[in-house]
């Protein structure tokens, strides 16, 4: 159950990219003389990821974590470093490598734009060799996973948008394969869509023992999917490990929710910590963590307190916070 | 043997999908089945005008000069049946960065690149240049044999190979120019130059379009195998450099491949 | 006049901004260049094999020359082909934008050609240049000896080509509200236009019929009239002025009604 499918070591990708001057002018020098910049998109990167496991990759814009997935998936040569999926070097792209995983991407389509989607899959089924039986086994199981039989007939372009991110997965799912690469799956999904989707993704792992790594916008994506994540910030790993440590890594405060049995001010309050919100009969207090408890058996000795509350931050601030402090720092 | 059954039956699940798409949009169909068909006779009508100044195009009377343009319009119809929208597909994957998704197939991008489209709009004019080449051997009074007429379809099937090899080059260049939506008006911007004798280049510019870049044998080439007065050299060249250019083709890919970066992150 | 002040300050600023737009499109528009320049140098080496083979010739290979020489140079200062790529955008909505500015759809197309026509001849012109030389030193371009007259009444024509292609175009885009295939009408509109206005061969040369029908119709302002104008010294009259200025009043006209309709047909038709 545990050895590493994926394994990525010291991985670097450098993009040279151009930089144009604003303006008329800007444009018209540009005709002679370019100036050019190097990015380290990826800057040495290292992680091994087991059978079965689901990671998120948590990361800002342009933070590198799409280069890594198109690395992984053999669609860019790396600047140096190595990585191996499945045993496979992915740019050799062996079909054998090929049939074993998918790469899913958000904000593009495989999906024949002017047919119904059914023709897309019998497409794929010819294309990566999918014998009939299995084929139909599949595609009926992922049909009825997602409640989609009825769309499937209908022309692609006819879909709505979550209909139709529906037919991608599926499209991209219907070889069975191994390792499955989502990038931005959930991208401008409603928010009942986003927990479909999601609830799928971790059915598909659990019923196949599928090797997933999933990059998302939607904190909420992460939280549900993945115990395991890895945040990139410029093109370089600032944490790996388990969802729940980034909290007692990153997180200074909790969040201390007071009801109060009858009025209280508001300066009787800041002495114990930061107020976040007040109305008079409740309340907000940002307090630090180490000493939240004790906080919190003061308040309730000199203060009438009907009902009190200790909250971790949430995710998002914490990652907020990470990234924000980074980015002062650079 | 397995992977060529596996090819083979693809490339006909695209001809379906195409034909279904064509059933979707028939009036855009009939449409543009009607522009072609005016666009071939416009330019029949356009040499009849050249050929009212003199009765021969180098050498070539105006009979042979019809010949030689039914030819040329089956070879036309064939690109843009062809490889109009495939290509056209294949640059705005590259502009657009979707290639990637190709990519990860299990299965030749090439090939996926180059037949997974079509167009049904040029189908008649298969039936005009037919029709040329006919009436114009009639009123020759030229009866061809059997070998000269098998001979005359591999001849077009290695000019069709040509051109689709230096098109599938010109749009490899995509990998380098960006903004360069015409790139795929390139080949077809050399069209004058296949329509006509090759006896019409001469100098440097014969030795560029019958040696260097043999795009004026394309269609004059068949043409005298059928009015019996081909050139040896000329018709193994044609092969060969058919040949020759569908591996550089290749070669070139694979090289582009291999330096590609994404668009976007 | 502070207004005009204001406004053309406005029209100025949006040209610039068109301008360097445009510029990004460098390579493609060099490409654009050599592409309507090769057919050109292709047909002199048909009409080299066709006099050279022809025993008493009516038309000498300088003359043909300079002819395909000023149709290319027409076609470069004249031709509009945004219709290609327009009447998409009123297909798939995208007009809303100038719909909901103080910045019409119109207004748009007019600034957003002009500036990449002004590109386009900036860009061509060396390429004329440097081809006329070739060509005069290879003694194939007889300059015909012309007055200032001439040469003022050839560049009124191009200007007023240049609005007549415009006219046209504008036209197939606004059929966009009705028509599914309004980008397809742009290729009849090059076929028409190929047929009907001079520039397949000399006039001279065109049969009787083509001549009769290329002199009825105002497509003959495109090519026929100014390259005639230079090659003949033949002044267009005051019967051709008239139909001239009458066609695009006409087109004009009927482009507003096109578009007041077609706007009413698109903001009633949402969804």
């Amino acid at each position: 159950m545990s050895q590493p499918v994926i394994t990525v070591s010291n991985l670097k990708k450098h993009f040279t990219v151009y930089k144009k001057q604003p303006g008329l002018l800007g444009s018209i020098r540009s005709l002679w003389h370019r100036e050019y910049e190097t990015v380290a998109a990826v800057d040495d990167i290292s992680f091994t990821i087991n059978q079965g496991e689901i990671v998120g990759f948590i990361g800002q814009n342009g933070a590198g974590k799409t280069t890594t997935l198109k690395m992984l998936s053999g669609l860019l040569y790396p600047t140096s470093g190595s990585v191996s999926v499945l045993g496979y070097n992915p740019w050799n792209r062996k079909s054998a490598f090929q049939k074993q995983f998918s790469l899913v991407l958000g904000q593009k389509n495989q999906l024949w734009w002017d047919l119904p989607a059914i023709e897309t899959f019998l497409l794929n089924q010819a294309i990566y060799d999918i014998p009939e039986a299995q084929f139909r086994k599949t595609l009926n199981k992922l049909v009825n996973l997602l409640d989609v039989k009825d769309s499937i007939q209908i022309q692609v372009r006819k879909l709505s948008l979550g209909q139709r991110m529906k037919c991608e997965l599926i499209a991209a799912l219907l070889h069975n394969p191994k390792v499955l690469f989502l990038d931005e799956p959930t991208i401008g999904l409603d928010v009942v869509m986003q927990k479909t989707l999601r609830d799928f993704i971790s059915e598909y792992n659990r019923e196949f023992g599928a090797t997933v790594i999933l990059t998302s916008h939607y904190m909420d994506d992460v939280k549900e999917l993945c115990k395991r994540v890895i945040m990139i910030d410029h093109g370089k790993k600032i944490y790996d490990g388990l969802l729940s440590n980034i909290i007692s890594k990153y997180a200074r405060n909790k969040t201390l929710s007071l009801v109060f049995s009858e009025s209280v001010t508001k300066k009787s309050l800041t002495e114990f910590g930061t107020v976040k919100n007040w109305n008079g009969s409740s309340a907000t207090l940002l307090v630090s963590r180490k000493e939240a408890t004790k906080i919190a058996a003061r308040l309730l000795e000199s203060l009438p307190v009907q009902d009190l509350n200790i909250e971790e931050a949430p995710l998002e601030a914490i990652i907020r916070e990470v990234f924000g402090n980074k980015a002062k720092s650079a | 043997m397995q992977a060529f059954k596996k090819y083979w039956k693809i490339f006909w699940r695209f001809r379906k999908l195409e034909l279904m798409r064509m059933m979707e949009y028939r009036g855009d169909f009939l449409f543009w089945a009607l522009v072609s068909i005016l666009w071939t006779g416009f330019n029949f009508f356009f040499f009849s005008l050249i050929l009212r100044v003199s009765d021969t195009v180098a050498g070539w009377t105006a009979d042979e000069m019809y010949l030689l343009l039914g030819t040329f319009t089956l070879l036309d119809a064939f690109t843009w049946t062809f490889f109009y929208q495939n290509m056209q597909r294949y640059t705005r994957h590259v502009f657009t960065g979707s290639l990637t998704m190709l990519l990860t197939k299990p299965i030749s991008t090439i090939f996926l690149l180059t037949t997974s489209s079509n167009s049904f709009n040029n189908i008649f004019r298969f039936l005009i240049g037919c029709a040329a080449i006919v009436i114009s051997l009639h009123r020759m009074e030229i009866t061809p044999s059997i070998s000269s007429v098998v001979l005359y379809f591999f001849a077009l099937m290695a000019a069709a190979l040509f051109i689709y090899a230096i098109w599938f080059m010109a749009s490899t260049l995509s990998f380098w120019i960006e903004k360069l939506d015409n790139i795929n008006e390139i080949i077809p911007g050399l069209r004058r130059v296949m329509q006509v004798p090759r006896g019409v280049f001469a100098g440097a510019a014969s030795v560029l379009f019958t040696v260097l870049l043999p795009i004026s044998l394309v269609a004059s080439v068949p043409s005298e195998i059928l009015l019996q007065k081909a050139e040896t050299k000329w018709v193994v060249w044609l092969f060969v450099s058919s040949f020759l250019s569908l591996l550089l083709a290749r070669k070139f890919f694979y090289f582009a491949i291999k330096r590609y970066s994404s668009v976007g992150n | 006049m502070n207004r005009i002040a204001q406004q053309s300050n406005f029209y100025s600023k949006v040209i610039r901004f068109k301008f360097i737009k445009a510029l990004q499109w460098r390579t493609e528009m060099i490409l654009w260049i050599l592409l309507d320049i090769f057919p050109f140098i292709i047909l002199l080496f048909i009409w080299q094999s066709v006099l050279s083979l022809s025993a008493s010739p009516s038309i000498s290979l300088p003359e043909l020359t300079v002819f395909y020489y000023l149709v290319i140079l027409v076609q470069g200062f004249t031709v509009t082909h945004f219709e290609e790529y327009r009447p998409e955008e009123i297909r798939m909505g995208k007009i809303d934008f100038f719909l909901i500015k103080p910045y019409s759809f119109i207004q748009e197309i007019i600034l957003n050609d002009i500036a990449g026509k002004l590109l386009y001849i900036l860009m061509i012109s060396p390429f004329l240049a440097l081809l006329g030389y070739i060509l005069w030193h290879l003694g194939l371009f007889a300059i015909p000896a012309l007055t200032t007259i001439h040469v003022l009444v050839f560049v009124c024509l191009l200007l007023l080509a240049y609005i007549l292609q415009f006219c046209l175009s504008l036209l197939i885009t606004m059929t966009a509200f009705w028509f599914e295939e309004a980008q397809g009408l742009s290729n009849l509109k090059i076929l028409v236009i190929s047929l009907f206005s001079g520039t397949l061969i000399p006039f001279a040369l065109l049969p009787e019929w083509l001549q009769k029908v290329t002199n009825a119709q105002p497509l003959k302002f495109l090519f026929a009239v100014p390259i005639r104008l230079i090659q003949e010294q033949a002044l267009p009259t005051a019967q051709d002025w008239s139909m001239l200025f009458g066609t695009l009043a006409f087109l004009i006209g009927t482009i507003f009604l096109l578009w007041q309709r077609g706007i009413q047909k698109y903001s009633s038709a949402g969804g």
